[in-house]
């Protein structure tokens, strides 16, 4: 350990410094030294400077192209949760309630299939009867949704983050102080297999995972249950995640994005 | 030095300046440009740090994601370039320790002087002014004694220590000191020289 007393200057230290070379102990003693001794940071500063020059000593080589891809996409990410949350004002517009009387009408219709499916079923055998409860449990959650979409008091728009999201849109449909909404995904690609998707709320510092799905219906409603009340989140967004696996953190590969 | 290399290379330096403070700024397509010009100098020293392709790869994303945090913190009044290897040096060294993956002590002097990397007159841009660089750095490198060459080139790229280079080399540590600090002296003298750092 270097004992860098206020009269020893920097001499054989400023060229091991600059090289990454001295033990961290040491580069602490340096740098301490050097705050206080205007030739020595001079000398640690030329020091420096040449050693950076080293770099171009090694050949060149030209990264995959992925690399920057990846790269844009984690800046383009970072600066979509780093974006100041827009002024909460009624957002509510009637091209985003559009597709939410599209899927109640399309539930309505669902539901109705599915209850002349019961009232055949109940005529069948025992076999029939786990059938016709699968069914009726459908109906309920089906139903929930409905209730939720119904009583909703606004609406935020997702937009496409992802190449393999171009065309697809999604709207979050939500209601102060409440945990649970629901998410119209539209016009979003079945994943690749092995693959979900799966939705996210965030604020600083907070990213929560919620439901996973995996989009097959042009118009796909999916109910979202928050850890607290959804206003209470900055963000919402859907990524692609594996299927297999814990989701504690959000991947790289955001699909949809919306503030909250 | 030709006066057509000062002049090349006083612009590449106005481009780098101007890239990085639109950086600062938010200016993606800017960091595109930077990242376009400088990305296969930071792979290239990635690679010959870390010694694997993945880790290298990881590199050049993880140092540029850093130059894209930290531009607003970058002091204009230097040159863009040596932050940049700082930084990439730093991260590849770090990573290196960190995974205490200790390289055995090879020098590799096959790899200087690529003298056919120096462009002719009809190159002209950043290609051609880093290219001109590295002929430079590397020629200076050549004029080092073989020892305080190999005591350079092995901290700044193996990641070992002084004491570490004195154990492999089998040498007294203040030997190694002494090979470090007049090589890179001389390096300096000669760099000057050719005005690649200040006098
Ligand atoms: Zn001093």
């Amino acid at each position: 350990m270097l004992r860098m007393k206020e009269t020893i200057h920097i001499d054989d230290e400023a060229a091991a410094y600059a090289l990454h070379a001295l033990p961290d102990s040491d580069v602490t003693a340096v740098e301490a030294h050097a705050k206080h001794c205007p030739p020595c940071q001079q000398k640690l500063n030329d020091s420096v400077e040449t050693a950076q020059l080293l770099a171009l000593a090694a050949v060149a080589q030209q990264p995959p192209g992925w690399c920057k891809s990846s790269l844009l996409q984690r800046i383009e990410r970072e600066s979509f949760l780093t974006r100041p949350a827009r002024s909460p004002q009624s957002r509510t517009r009637l091209a985003s309630w559009m597709p939410m009387v599209a899927v109640l009408a399309l539930f309505s219709l669902w539901n109705m299939r599915m209850q002349s499916e019961v009232n055949a079923s109940r005529a069948e055998a025992a076999a029939a009867q786990r059938s016709s409860t699968t069914i009726q449990a459908t109906m309920r959650q089906n139903a929930m949704t409905m209730a939720m979409l119904a009583q909703s008091q606004a609406t935020r728009p997702l937009s496409a983050k992802s190449p393999a999201a171009q065309g697809a849109e999604a709207w979050m449909h939500m209601t102060n102080g409440q945990s649970g909404g629901v998410i119209i995904v539209k016009n979003l690609p079945a994943p690749p297999p092995g693959k979900v998707y799966q939705i996210w709320v965030a604020r600083e510092g907070v990213k929560e995972p919620c439901e996973s799905f995996i989009s097959v219906e042009p118009m796909q409603p999916v109910a979202v249950h928050a850890p607290q009340a959804l206003d209470s989140y900055k963000w919402i967004m859907i990524t692609l995640e594996d299927s297999s696996g814990s989701h504690a953190q959000p991947s790289d590969q955001t699909i949809l994005f919306g503030d909250l | 030095m030709a006066r057509r290399e000062t002049q090349d290379r006083a612009e590449t330096r106005a481009d780098d300046d101007q890239l990085i403070a639109r950086v600062a700024a938010g200016d993606r397509s800017a960091f595109d440009a930077l990242y376009e010009r400088y990305a296969s100098a930071v792979f290239g020293l990635a690679l010959k740090v870390l010694r694997e392709r993945e880790a290298a790869e990881e590199a050049v994303q993880e140092v540029f994601w850093r130059v894209w945090k930290r531009a607003a913190s970058f002091d204009r009044s230097r040159a863009f370039a040596p932050w940049l290897f700082g930084i990439a040096h730093n991260y590849c060294i770090d990573e290196l320790r960190r995974r205490k993956v200790r390289p055995q002590v090879v020098y590799e002097d096959d790899e200087h002087p690529i003298l056919s990397e120096i462009p002719g007159d009809a190159d002209i841009g950043a290609e051609a002014v880093m290219a001109e660089q590295r002929g430079l750095v590397r020629a200076a490198l050549d004029r080092l004694p073989p020892e305080q060459r190999e005591a350079l080139m092995l901290a700044y790229f193996s990641g070992l220590t002084q004491q570490e280079i004195a154990t492999q080399l089998g040498n007294p540590l203040g030997t190694v000191k002494t090979r470090m600090r007049l090589g890179l002296q001389k390096l300096r003298t000669l760099l000057q020289g050719h005005q690649l750092v200040e006098e």
